[in-house]
């Protein structure tokens, strides 16, 4: 691999991160603690669950748009399920629900060669819709026992949250790098004819992409109910924005069949940062909109100015 | 699989025909289900704001014909909204119309200067429009909505030109310009080549970047214009005007018939698909059919439709459609 891709993918973010925590160190003196540390990666891991999927989707060269709606129907599947039968299999359900919405996607966009960014769209409205219907837009409460443990629970002293988040880098790292499956997916998503003369089942692993990516939106939506302790429609609102984001700082060029959930990671941290330092810094939530919408078009921009040298 | 040109002579008027017994089938069934549907108050209402979606839905028609998306045409309805409210109340109502119809237009061109100079993937742009206008939205309002209008506000969107409610009026004399705009300007053709193949339209010297930025800036004006009409309409501004504006857009042009490919398209499907929309979403309000059905509804509509416009072109597909319809066409004679 070239030695200056390689120094920047993993260092740009890197550099970036650090001078955000020098940035924001000088303007709240409660940035730099350690609870507020593991706050980062306790509110970090959600987020980086949910760009994980979106990850996949962007290396198959579309984008997801529904996983806020897929995170908000899996927090009420989860939380209903979990009343009725256990936690256990409520998380089992909503590991299902993701994945069996990520694959309706999927076959949508391979069997239907529906674009993917229509698709989600329109998956978007449904399973919003649906979350809504079924609680009839209400909270659901009254959690057993034990529901909130993978989202406020603790190892020792880190967060279980950020122990999942780690395992599923490397997981989804072995899987991308090093198994057939993985590289079949950057074939596909590379160049899709090529791969389709090359004997890859296109339709197969187009569905796969999806499906993962609803399954991994359905894990975020488990950690991010299990904190709230309770499963509501709403979850999930600003994550197609706060997932893409993600993926573009972690230096990753969209529409490009590229991507890593490496760099994802890193872009996921850099954004809850930012979130952190400005809720820190009492930044109003509408000011904190508009920035993340400017970063992303500004990242993006960048990625693809250094793309061209 | 390969792509069908529907250029036949008879598909075109097929394709239309369709589209309006689509239509014709959905108000019968709904007058049958529920005669309020027919009562001239609701009739009205229905045309009024099947008018004003159908503005934003040339818009998006616009923009996708040119072989592009525009995902914010909600948030920028919001900030003129917003806008148009607080100029009508301190300068004056014109003014504020004004206002609204040239933020939308100043909003939309952010986005095309972002798509075509500097090579922002479509969405990306319009997506980050989204999120940031309506931060701009929201904080401009302080969060809520802005009320106490002065006398004849309203007129614009509650108003009527004799019998006619005045947004179908507006929609009316928007449609006509479009309708001209594309099929016998210059900018028109432009916009077909553009959106059919890119490479080719460069390469035959057409300046596809002053043409994207037009088509973004018109999908931005026509989407203050309908913001204007709508906070007419209710009478305040509002910053969460019509949440579900882009999705209502893009399932209009895409019932309509539209292919979201690009390249293609005549300015009544979405027209037509504005009124199948707001006739579905007034049958669901009359049925008293929660709104998140509603969500649901129009979630599986674009599916559907885009799934059907993509099969439509298949050749595959129509093969195997025609087989079976001979088949049944031999039996049917066998008999």
């Amino acid at each position: 691999m070239n030695i200056l891709k390689l120094r920047w993918a993993s260092l740009g973010p890197l550099a970036v991160l650090l001078v955000l925590w020098g940035i924001f160190s000088i303007i709240s003196t409660n940035f730099f603690t350690t609870d507020n540390m593991w706050n980062i990666s306790r509110q970090a891991s959600a987020l980086i669950l949910a760009s994980f999927a979106q990850t996949f989707a962007v290396i198959n060269k579309g984008l997801d748009i529904s996983i806020g709606s897929i995170v908000g129907l899996v927090s009420v599947v989860t939380a209903m399920v979990s009343i009725e039968f256990g936690v256990p299999e409520g998380i089992f359900a909503g590991c299902l629900c993701g994945a069996v919405i990520g694959a309706t996607n999927g076959f949508f966009i391979s069997l239907f060669k529906v674009n993917p960014i229509i698709t989600t769209i329109g998956m978007l409205s449904l399973a919003r819709g649906m979350a809504f219907y079924i609680t009839d837009g209400m909270p659901v409460t009254d959690m057993p026992y034990g529901f909130d443990w993978i989202g406020s629970g603790y190892f020792g002293s880190i967060p279980v949250s950020a122990i999942i988040a780690v395992i599923a880098l490397i997981i989804t790292m072995f899987i991308l790098n090093i198994t057939v499956i993985g590289r079949n997916l950057y074939a596909v998503g590379g160049n899709e004819e090529a791969a389709r003369l090359a004997g890859i089942n296109i339709n197969f692993y187009k569905m796969l992409t999806y499906t993962i990516s609803g399954l991994l939106a359905a894990m975020a939506a488990i950690v991010m109910s299990s904190r709230a302790n309770s499963g509501q429609a709403t979850l999930g609102y600003g994550l197609p924005l706060e997932t893409i984001a993600s993926v573009v700082i972690g230096g990753t060029i969209l529409f490009r069949g590229e991507g890593n959930t490496a760099r994802t990671f890193m872009g996921a941290l850099i954004i809850t940062t930012i979130g952190n330092g400005m809720d820190l810094s009492y930044i109003s939530p509408y000011i904190r909109q508009i920035i993340l919408g400017v970063i992303v078009i500004v990242a993006v921009l960048v990625n693809q100015l250094r793309s061209k040298k | 699989m390969t792509h069908i040109d529907l250029k036949n002579k008879y598909s075109e008027l097929k394709d239309f025909l369709g589209i309006i017994s689509i239509l014709a089938i959905l108000s019968i069934i709904l007058s049958i289900i529920e005669p309020r549907f027919l009562s001239p108050y609701n009739l009205r209402n229905v045309l009024r704001l099947s008018a004003i979606l159908s503005l934003v839905a040339y818009g998006e028609a616009i923009v996708i014909i040119g072989g592009g998306i525009d995902l914010s045409i909600g948030s920028i309805a919001a900030v003129a909204s917003v806008l148009t409210a607080m100029v009508a109340r301190s300068v004056g109502i014109v003014p504020g119309f004004a206002c609204g119809i040239l933020t939308g237009a100043l909003l939309g061109t952010i986005n095309g200067v972002l798509i075509s100079r500097f090579r922002l993937p479509a969405f990306i742009a319009t997506f980050g429009m989204l999120v940031y206008a309506e931060g701009i939205a929201n904080y401009i309002s302080r969060g809520a909505p802005i009320e106490f209008m002065p006398e004849g506000f309203g007129v614009l969107g509650s108003g009527y030109l004799g019998p006619i409610p005045i947004p179908i009026i507006i929609s009316v004399i928007v449609f006509i310009l479009a309708h001209v705009m594309l099929s016998k300007t210059p900018f028109g053709r432009y916009l077909y080549a553009i959106g059919g193949n890119e490479k080719a339209a460069w390469l035959s010297g057409i300046n596809v970047k002053r043409y994207r930025l037009l088509a973004y800036t018109i999908s931005g004006l026509l989407a203050g214009l309908a913001a204007v009409v709508l906070t007419s309409r209710i009478n305040s501004g509002q910053s969460n005007l019509a949440p579900s504006l882009p999705f209502d857009a893009i399932a209009a042009a895409a019932v309509g018939g539209l292919s979201m490919r690009g390249g293609y398209g005549k300015i009544y499907q979405p027209v037509l698909g504005a009124m199948i929309i707001s006739v579905a979403n007034n049958g669901l309000n009359l049925l008293n059919i929660s709104s998140y059905i509603q969500m649901i509804v129009i979630g599986g509509v674009i599916l559907i439709a885009v799934s059907w416009d993509n099969l439509r072109r298949n050749e595959s597909f129509m093969k195997l459609i025609t087989k079976i319809h001979r088949f049944r066409q031999s039996e049917a004679c066998r008999n």
